[in-house]
């Protein structure tokens, strides 16, 4: 390591803002321009890596920058007022050091070399979570840079973006996108493009829309006409000896009550037009949601609560719901009743008009400062109130953990926290609605107070007549009403506008693991599978797989050994293509499994899970459950294939036994064996069984053995299982350990390697089952 | 199995230049040496595990459990502190500048004990998560953490904006 300080330099960098930089590799001016301060040449940076702290653990700015020789530091700080300012410098040749290294800790990552020679571990910068992904991009490059002494694009099109971990980046903005992104970021959705997004949805449904639009604009109409002539017309012409219609009482009586049940009976019809036109919009949008959810790659589902996805179909589209049925046409309708009843009024009135609107700051105040009280409220007694619930649900969930400890009074008291801490907050919004309520009141009743005081002047002057007041006064409450609405809904309108924002989030997610445009189908698969230098991690910087290779000829038998984390399950789950590899490549029958269409892939491979699900319905209805068209013979020939039949038989409705959902009256075993029958079925040529005969007692596991011994004939099969007895029929084993794979052989070549992981492993077995009094039933 | 509790007076932690934490033990010297909290929010200072860096997640490596880091010299607490500090290292916030509530994402400017920086936090109990009455531990976006340890004790610009959210 070389030190070098800078040259004095005075200069002042400014930092672009954080997180928001170009690709790897980019180095924005201000560093550019202080590498000559530290003798590098533009030409000779291949890579380069922002981290977003300074060496001091504080929010900063520091750079790694690659050269074809040395990897670089320049760690800057922060000077207030100034900006960012370039410190110190260090150079690591690569010769003298390895690999450099991320190390994840629980709230940020660090990244380290170490001395060849000494051991010695040096760290070189940190990172804040944010930057995981691209310091895991960054290091896989400096190992292609290492080893060639160049970088080219191509490198990084090949184990860059693309591949899982590259940094995708916002369309509008430039920023990091999450992986729940579509192409903008979250910061850049736009409000309006949401709202009109939904209004799309209602385009289907012209007709309705325009009914129920006529129908409540009519409703409304009617509504602040009625008022007019129980006001104005039957005061001041009916009743005054002048009136045009003077003592036509029951006629003009007759009118208000049939204008009144018009207005009603129309908002009934609208309403009824609109519930139709809104569940439909709400169905669609629910199964575009399922729909979409489904295409999904398992990952998405794993980064996310199961809750939490339902919660997204269903209340989401709850909200969404409201939108529709009482958001816009109450909106539409409260709209028009103001506007005309304003207008109505000033024909009237200008000077009371004027009057009346005096109150509305005051009552639009009122509402914004008062009602995201109320909200917060209301939100808070939501969390109580789903606090509640999942203190009920733990408890019943858990309920034979309850009973065994004996801990039923401490349930009790738990729920009783609960339940009164949910009361308090009841209480509480009661008492301020309580209180708020009569408070608005006050100031509507202020406004009216002005209209009678100031049209009652009027009167007096003769500019009113009397029927024109109670007109007035009427009106004044019928403009209220809707500010009030209208204030306290915008939260609301956002909360919906965001509902819909979230479920067509969803809707636009990008599978990490697409179908490619034009996949390649084959009717059958040989069972060909190969491996090439698979690399794959879950999370960047901690690698599950390095560098695994392997070549299976069609109907070979490969059993998979390992310490439980060693990376078996995962090797499957890429194979059969539940997540996409880092680098290197999968091959079936020669195709690379990225190529090949979903429908192809599914068919060809049948996966055998350790937790099996079984849906509600008939065990039938299960083992067919990838071939919905599969007649009884093959059902029961499956079954029996997978040593069911004779449970299933035993069952009360044998085949027709209706299993609810997750099977409790089923044991373990039996579970697995229908889930068995169900891959048996699909007859693939491509047979994955992870832990599949875990559940089952050794006997049945025997019996399986044996029909899978006929069963696999042809197939190729890849078996994980912690009893390696099971394994002993294999044609190879692979061991793997820390992500890669240390043997290779027969059960009895591997288990004459001394000292090697696979003899360990059986040697603890047959030793655990010696104790047990059992002996290991092979012909050892 | 029984804790393993470190003798104190045996303990010497070390640095070496490029920062990294040493251990000599018992008469045993270690290189390398990783600290960990056992319970990070509730005792962060107590119940230190401390052990030799890790070729395997599952292998035990443990060499023994610190009790309590103020039972440590000097000297060791320093080295603890710092290296505790670093690992579990989460900025505490002394001022809101602004905070935006916009769409289901609160938008704030901070000022850390580690410099000013502008977060996004999903507006979810999940990432607001209250300790205590007094104390909130925001996760950030991208999975970061912040923590208020005295909501109270904010100045008072903050705590309003903070009620948005809380």
């Amino acid at each position: 390591m070389r030190k070098r300080k800078p040259k004095k330099n005075n200069k002042v960098y400014s930092p672009k803002g954080q997180g928001e930089h170009g690709p790897i590799g980019y180095i924005p001016p201000y560093i550019e321009e202080c590498l000559s301060t530290y003798k590098l040449k533009k030409e000779d940076v291949k890579l380069s890596l922002m981290m977003d702290f300074t060496m001091d653990f504080c929010f900063g700015e520091s750079w790694l920058i690659a050269t074809p020789g040395e990897l670089c530091v320049i760690s800057g700080e922060n000077v207030p007022e100034k900006g960012w300012m370039p410190g110190f410098y260090d150079i690591y040749e690569y010769e003298k050091y390895k690999d450099l290294v991320c190390e994840n800790l629980p709230t940020s990552g660090i990244l380290s070399l170490k001395n060849i020679e000494t051991e010695e571990k040096i760290i070189v910068g940190r990172i804040s979570n944010g930057k995981a992904r691209e310091a895991s991009m960054f290091i896989k490059h400096l190992g292609i840079l290492r080893e060639k002494g160049d970088i080219t694009l191509e490198d990084m099109e090949e184990h860059g973006p693309g591949h899982g971990h590259g940094p995708r980046s916002c369309k509008k903005c430039g920023g990091p996108l999450k992986p729940h992104n579509g192409e903008v970021c979250d910061k850049c959705v736009d409000k309006k493009k949401v709202f009109s997004r939904l209004m799309e949805y209602a385009k289907h449904y012209k007709v309705q829309v325009i009914i129920t639009l006529s129908l409540l604009l009519l409703s409304a109409l009617f509504m602040v006409v009625g008022t007019y002539i129980s006001g104005k017309i039957y005061m001041d012409e009916v009743l005054n000896p002048e009136g045009k219609y003077y003592g036509m009482i029951f006629p003009v009586v007759l009118l208000m009550i049939a204008v009144s049940a018009l207005s009603k009976f129309l908002d009934a019809l609208s309403g009824r037009v609109n519930a139709k036109f809104a569940s439909d919009v709400i169905y669609r949008l629910k199964t575009e949601t399922f729909a979409s959810m489904q295409k999904l790659s398992i990952k998405f589902f794993t980064d996310r609560e199961t809750g939490n996805l339902m919660t997204r179909i269903n209340n989401d589209s709850n909200e969404v719901q409201w939108f529709f049925i009482d958001g816009i046409p109450r909106a539409i309708l409260m709209g028009a009743q103001l506007v005309s009843a304003i207008i109505i009024m000033a024909m009237m009135s200008p000077l009371v008009t004027v009057l009346v609107l005096i109150p509305i700051p005051f009552l639009f105040m009122f509402t914004r400062t008062f009602m995201p009280r109320f909200f917060k409220m209301f939100r808070r007694s939501h969390k109580r109130r789903s606090d509640l619930n999942s203190t009920m649900n733990n408890s019943f969930a858990g309920r034979k953990v309850v009973k065994a400890f004996g801990r039923e009074e401490q349930e009790v008291e738990n729920f009783d926290d609960k339940s009164i801490d949910f009361a308090t907050v009841e209480t509480r919004i009661s008492k301020t609605g309580a209180t708020l309520f009569p408070f608005a009141g006050t100031l509507m009743w202020i406004g009216s107070l002005l209209v009678y005081l100031v049209g009652g002047l009027q009167i007096m002057n003769g500019n009113l007549l009397f029927g024109e007041l109670t007109t007035m006064v009427s009106y004044a409450g019928m403009l209220y009403s809707p500010i009030q609405w209208f204030t306290g809904m915008i939260q609301h309108f956002a909360r919906a506008l965001q509902a819909a924002n979230r479920v067509f989030e969803v809707m636009d997610s990008v599978s990490d693991v697409p179908e490619k445009d034009n996949p390649y189908v084959k009717e059958e698969l040989t069972g060909h599978v190969k491996l090439e230098n698979v690399c794959f991690s879950y999370i960047p910087n901690v690698p599950v797989l390095t560098d695994v290779s392997l070549d299976v000829k069609p109907g070979e038998m490969i059993g998979i050994v390992g310490h439980s984390g060693a990376g078996k399950t995962t090797l499957i789950n890429l194979i059969t293509r539940m997540y996409d590899v880092d680098s290197g490549g999968i091959y079936i029958d020669d195709v690379n499994v990225k190529d090949y269409s979903f429908d192809c892939l599914r068919r060809g491979i049948g996966i055998v899970l350790q937790d099996t699900y079984l849906f509600t319905g008939t065990v039938a209805d299960n083992i067919a459950y990838a071939k919905p068209g599969a007649t009884r013979d093959e059902i029961i020939a499956a079954a029996k294939d997978a040593c069911a039949h004779n449970f299933i038989m035993n069952l009360s409705d044998g085949y027709d036994t209706y299993i609810g959902g997750g099977a409790q009256s089923l044991s373990g075993g039996e579970r697995q064996r229908i889930a068995l029958a169900r891959a048996i079925l699909m007859n693939p040529k491509i047979l994955v069984l992870d832990e599949a005969t875990s559940a089952v007692d050794t006997k049945t596991e025997m019996e399986i053995q044996s029909a899978m011994e006929k069963f696999s004939k042809g197939r190729t099969t890849f078996n994980i299982a912690h009893r390696l007895s099971t394994l002993r029929n294999a044609d190879r084993l692979i061991v793997i350990e820390g992500g890669k794979i240390v043997e290779t052989g027969t059960h009895w070549e591997l288990s004459k390697i001394e000292g090697g992981v696979y003899k360990r492993l059986y040697d603890i077995q047959k030793e655990a089952l010696k104790v047990r009094g059992l002996k290991e039933e092979d012909g050892n | 199995m029984a804790i393993e509790f470190m003798k104190e007076n045996e303990i010497r932690f070390g640095r070496t230049a490029g920062g990294i934490l040493t251990l000599e033990y018992m008469g045993e010297s270690y290189p390398d040496v990783v600290l960990q909290r056992a319970f990070p929010l509730s005792k962060p200072m107590e119940y230190i595990s401390v052990k030799t860096s890790a070729v395997h997640k599952d292998m035990s490596n443990e060499l023994g459990i610190i009790r309590d880091i103020r039972l440590l010299s000097d000297e060791n607490r320093t080295h603890v502190e710092k290296e505790l500090a670093d690992r579990y290292f989460v900025p505490i916030i002394t001022k809101i500048e602004t905070l935006k509530d916009d769409f289901g994402h609160v938008y704030m400017d901070v000022i850390t004990d580690a410099g000013k920086r502008s977060i996004a936090v999903p507006n979810s109990p999940a990432n607001f998560i209250k300790l205590g009455g007094n104390r909130l531990l925001l996760i950030d976006f991208d999975g970061n953490r912040y923590e208020i340890p005295e909501i109270s004790a904010l100045d008072r610009k903050s705590k309003k904006l903070l009620e948005v959210v809380i």
